[in-house]
């Protein structure tokens, strides 16, 4: 398997008091390696819903139905199915292999612990043995200088090294788990944390935060908005991520500030060789950033295409809506007529068919399948597959 | 008027529920005409009808909210525990007068009934259900009633502390300033004393009685709501839609009443739920200790004090008189935790909804 | 055209209280010296990022805030607020320029006076989610400015209740419900129909579609053409959108921490902007299409703090193009030809 993601048949459904709402309804997209994918849809659509499927966050009372994610990380490995995983082996992912950046930068930053704190916490989870390589290191260094002090301390470095590199052969060592547990002897284990504020201090100046040594020692309320989705950025990217998604992230930010973290994002992406999944509302940013655009309607796809054929030639009829509905200059807004189904009770069909200009009979009984009528453009609605389609991806 | 008349159309729709509520309607009508209904007929059982009725009332028109509350109770199961509790005992109070009768020639219904005067407590036997306490008092008497009493303190405290706690708070949070000021080092003047010894030197300086004991009590917990309602209304104050009364040119009592309470109450009465156990727990203890209802009156506390010398028996039968002191003790220790169960499953049908806010 | 609704100069300062006497220390200045004029039946945009005052500056003209200084003209003729000017400067005749303010001047109205000109000013704000209590009913929530005014005996008040909801495409039957079972765009409905329903004449609307969907915002933008052309009504339509303002405004200023950059008509701000923060702006708005970039120009740093404002123009941090003159003396708005902008050395 060549792509980085492969979404099938996604089914998300929320069991509440008044009824169940269908929140993803057969889902399916593919995300390549080094590329950015935009999801595009207005409030409610599901797109939040696929971000948090793919990371196994979905909150009660939702629950995913039937699907698979397929996620390829290690070429070596071979895919392995997302849903089929333990708890214990998702946590291992989230963080290290897929991370996200949320809308809210504030909301995602714990405002009693420093920025710093918050990153090297991350990189410890997960680069627990990196960190111990590092402090090995420079623990070897210490222990080859000489003087009084050097050797009044001598012991404890001793200690210092068995620990590190018990840790660096096996994070999970037996020895230095309980050694975190005992009081005093916890501190011994400092040069970790301080390999990870090191580490949290580069990312921050990754991420262009001026003065990011001060900056790590700062808490979240100190810092603007720009600056503090810069930190959450960071953050998601501490671990090298292979696939970032990112939800909204700019949509609460200035428009100056937003050009600049559009620009960071591109070249972080380029930087770290990660795959990003970019959901937004606001077509634009799509059009700036992504390669390749999934439209989404009512928990279910419309359309994905290449960025360019999307923007110059539309072909589902809500994607052609929305295109209108975008102020420009000089240009007034074309309103689409009705509005959003609530997901509880979908309209029969296709989900679109009742706010729909061109809709046909076969719209109101049969549910679209995604088809592909030209390379690499899919779209799942019968007028565009001339009222044929065939089931393919 | 309009209001009126929609009510009468739910209860067409409903044929039962309106039999039912004319059956019970009638039957308040009558008790007030002076239908006989033994000697405890009095002020307070005509009141609970009437609210019994209006809540009747209230759960033939909300039938659908009520549907929606009880599937969120379900969750959890312990509230429904605490409001079957506490609804047996408002069953107890209202029809007090019939479970346990005032013997023939008793004027004070509140005053329990003595079965001789020796000071050495009986036993439970077929004539005292639950036995007698020292002086022979009726315990079985004495703990009906006593849910009256309960209820009385209970109610009348809270809503007292209520009111003032709603008023003072509002001035305080909403005008801010010298007002908020002034209202906060009062309530920081009362909070510094231990409220039990406050109360306790009020009771005396206002001489032993169950009235004593309200005031002392009322007074002794209103600043706790005076900062709660407060602390909310700082908190609603700066929403929009009262910014946007403000600019249409709402005056000040009208942004606090319509606007403000109703959105930021919702933790007080909470509170004021889980208190009323707490209110009645500290009149039990006042009365324990001498200081609140007057000898013989049927009050939970009150029964406790008499068993004060009976709590360990002779050497050879510590239990002997447990009875003395247990089955008020059950009483009472029922009722609060009845309504700390009931204050939690408002909490659980309030809260989520303010969540959905 | 009429000028509807003028502010000379106005200014609105947040004290800073520090210590432990509270002694104001300083101040945020979130509004420092604005001239803006609204003629009637106009469509204004005043466009900046958060924090530039472009809110506070909307709520001070209806006085909903308290401005530090300066004038408000509601509906004032012209020579009286060139009087008041000239009174001012000359200090000559302070009884007159008393009586005059007294009865002109917004920014000193006492709450009675200015409950007589709510009716005719109104707000709709940013976020319809929190700005309709959520304990009232529909048929309240609209008819409160009616009741709070005593304008219409209460059967009139229900029947332009209904009118109104009407206008805004909502229907009798939306009466009883609370405001969570409706959507974000109804609920801006609501509220617009909760600020027409006293006939103003002046709307300032705060952001009205930021919170909403791109198509539920085209429905709202058609809903307020509408109703300008159809009720006579002038708005001051204050957002951070670039191109919504430019596709839907007459006019547009650009605002800057707490000063007015720029004000021109959206053509020429979008074809040839300027000042160097406009384009920056233009520059920064994604346009939905990906062959036409708009260029590269990223502003660096960030803005600075409305309580600490920079000597001189307020943009000279951040501009490239910044020289001595920039640094000491701050440029005022200077009308050109086509708008008028306050800079040293204006692009084009």
């Amino acid at each position: 398997m060549k792509e980085l993601l492969k979404i099938r048949g996604l089914t998300v459904r929320f069991y509440t008091y008044e009824g169940v709402v269908r929140a993803l309804e057969n889902v399916n997209f593919d995300i390549n390696r080094k590329e950015t994918f935009g999801l595009v849809g207005e409030t409610g659509c599901g797109k939040t819903i696929t971000a948090l499927a793919i990371l196994r966050l979905i909150p009660h009372p939702g629950q995913i139905e039937c699907g698979s994610i397929y996620f390829n990380a290690d070429n070596r490995k071979g895919p392995v199915d997302l849903l089929t995983l333990s708890e214990a082996q998702m946590r291992a992912i989230r963080g290290s292999k897929i991370s996200m950046v949320f809308q809210e930068p504030g909301a995602a930053l714990n405002p009693v612990y420093t920025i710093g704190n918050q990153i090297s916490e991350l990189i410890i989870l997960h680069g627990r043995q990196e960190m111990a390589r590092k402090a090995l290191e420079s623990v070897n260094k210490t222990l080859l200088k000489t003087g009084f002090l050097g050797s009044l301390f001598r012991p404890v470095r001793l200690i210092e090294r068995e620990l590190y590199h018990r840790i660096a052969k096996n994070p999970r060592s037996l020895l230095p788990r309980i050694a975190s547990r005992i009081p005093l002897v916890r501190r011994l284990l400092w040069q970790l944390e301080n390999e990870a504020n090191k580490m949290a201090v580069s990312m921050l100046r990754e991420v262009e935060i001026p003065d990011p040594g001060r900056v790590a020692r700062q808490y979240p309320h100190q810092l603007s908005g720009g600056m503090k989705q810069r930190a959450v950025i960071a953050m998601a990217l501490a671990c090298s991520p292979k696939f970032l998604i990112a939800d909204e992230p700019t949509t609460a930010l200035d428009v100056t500030i937003q050009a600049q973290i559009l620009q960071l994002l591109h070249r972080l992406k380029n930087e770290f060789e990660s795959s990003v999944l970019y959901i937004t509302h606001d077509l634009g940013v799509a059009a700036e950033i992504c390669d390749r655009v999934g439209v989404m309607y009512a928990g279910s796809l419309c359309e994905i295409a290449k960025v360019d054929d999307i923007y110059a030639n539309p072909l589902h009829p809500y994607t052609k809506a929305l295109m209108a509905a975008v102020p420009k200059p000089g240009v007034e807004p074309q309103a689409i007529s009705g509005t959003v189904p609530d997901p509880m009770e979908l309209p029969p069909g296709c989900c679109f068919h009742p706010r729909c200009s061109s809709v046909i009979e076969i719209c109101r009984e049969h549910i679209p399948p995604m088809c592909e009528v030209a390379p690499g453009h899919f779209v799942a609605c019968h007028i565009c597959q001339g009222g044929t389609g065939e089931s393919s991806r | 008027m309009i209001k009126l008349r929609f009510w009468l159309c739910q209860l067409r729709k409903n044929p039962l529920a309106t039999v039912v509520a004319c059956l019970l309607i009638s039957i308040t009508l009558g008790l007030i005409l002076g239908l006989d209904w033994g000697e405890g007929f009095d002020l307070w059982s005509i009141v609970s009808l009437v609210l019994f009725n209006a809540a009747f009332l209230f759960v033939l028109i909300k039938r659908k909210q009520l549907k929606f509350w009880f599937h969120q109770l379900r969750r959890n199961p312990l509230s429904l525990v605490g409001i079957a509790i506490i609804l047996t005992f408002i069953i107890i109070a209202v029809f007090a007068p019939l479970i346990a009768p005032t013997p023939e020639g008793h004027f004070d219904p509140y005053q329990i009934p003595r079965d001789g005067y020796s000071p050495v407590p009986q036993p439970p036997s077929e004539e005292h259900t639950f036995g007698t306490t020292q002086g022979q008092y009726d315990i079985f008497y004495g703990v009906i009633w006593g849910t009256r009493s309960a209820f009385q303190v209970g109610l009348i405290v809270i809503g007292v502390v209520l009111i003032i706690g709603i008023v003072l708070g509002s001035l305080a949070g909403y005008f801010g300033g010298i007002i908020d000021e002034v209202i906060m080092r009062v309530t920081d003047i009362f909070l510094a004393f231990p409220t039990l010894i406050l109360a306790m030197a009020i009771v005396v300086a206002l001489g032993p009685s169950l009235n004593s004991v309200m005031i002392a009590l009322a007074a002794v917990s209103w600043p706790v709501y005076t900062r709660l309602v407060r602390g909310d209304i700082l908190a609603v104050r700066e929403e929009d839609y009262v910014e946007a009364a403000r600019g249409i040119g709402a005056s000040h009592p009208r942004i606090i009443i319509k606007h403000i309470l109703p959105n930021s109450i919702y933790p007080a009465l909470i509170m004021a739920s889980l208190d009323i156990g707490a209110i009645v727990l500290a009149a039990a203890a006042l009365s324990f200790l001498g200081l609140g209802a007057p000898e013989g009156y049927a009050d939970w506390g009150q029964m406790i004090n008499f068993a004060r010398n009976w709590i360990v028996g002779p050497p050879g039968d510590p239990f002997a008189y447990w009875y003395t002191v247990t089955i008020p003790g059950l009483f009472i220790f029922m009722f609060v935790m009845g309504w700390n169960l009931l204050g939690d499953a408002f909490r659980d049908i309030l809260d989520p909804r303010l969540a959905k806010r | 055209m009429k000028v509807l609704v003028e502010t000379r100069n106005l200014k609105t300062h947040f004290a800073i209280l520090k210590g432990l006497l509270r002694r104001p220390t300083g101040a945020v200045r979130a509004v420092d010296g604005i001239d803006l004029a609204i003629e009637q039946g106009h469509w204004m945009g005043l466009v900046g990022e958060s924090g530039c005052g472009k809110t506070t500056l909307g709520k001070t003209i209806i006085r909903l805030m308290p401005p530090t200084s300066g004038h408000i003209y509601f509906d004032t003729p012209g020579k009286i607020k060139d009087e008041i000017d000239l009174l001012e400067e000359t200090s000559a005749n302070a009884k007159r320029l008393q009586t005059l303010r007294r009865e002109y001047d917004l920014a000193i109205y006492p709450n009675k006076k200015l409950k007589t000109i709510r009716r005719r000013m109104q707000l709709i704000h940013q976020d319809p989610y929190t700005s309709l209590n959520p304990r009232m009913k529909v048929r309240d929530i609209v008819a409160e400015p009616l009741v709070v005014n005593r304008l219409l005996p209460r059967k009139q008040t229900r029947a332009r209740v209904v009118d109104i909801l009407q206008m805004v495409g909502l229907t009798e039957k939306h009466l009883p419900r609370y405001p969570h079972q409706f959507s974000g765009g109804q609920r801006q409905r609501i509220a617009i129909a909760r600020a027409l329903v006293t006939s103003p004449s002046f709307i300032v609307l705060d952001e009205p579609t930021s919170a909403l969907d791109v198509s539920v915002q085209a429905q709202i933008l058609n809903l307020l053409k509408q109703l300008k052309r159809e009720e006579g009504l002038t708005y001051l339509y204050i957002t951070h959108d670039l191109s919504v303002a430019e596709s839907v405004c007459d006019s547009i200023a650009v605002m800057y921490l707490g000063k007015i950059v720029e004000i021109g008509r959206p053509i020429e701000l979008f074809r040839s902007p300027k000042h160097p923060y406009s384009k920056a702006l233009v520059m920064s708005t994604p346009i939905a299409d990906p062959k036409r970039k708009r260029g590269r120009l990223v502003l660096p740093g960030e803005v600075p703090s409305p309580a600490n404002p920079p000597s001189g123009c307020r943009f000279h941090p951040r501009c490239t193009r910044a020289t001595e003159e920039c640094i000491h003396t701050e440029p005022l708005l200077t009308a050109g030809d086509t708008g008028s902008v306050a800079c040293w050395h204006p692009l084009n």
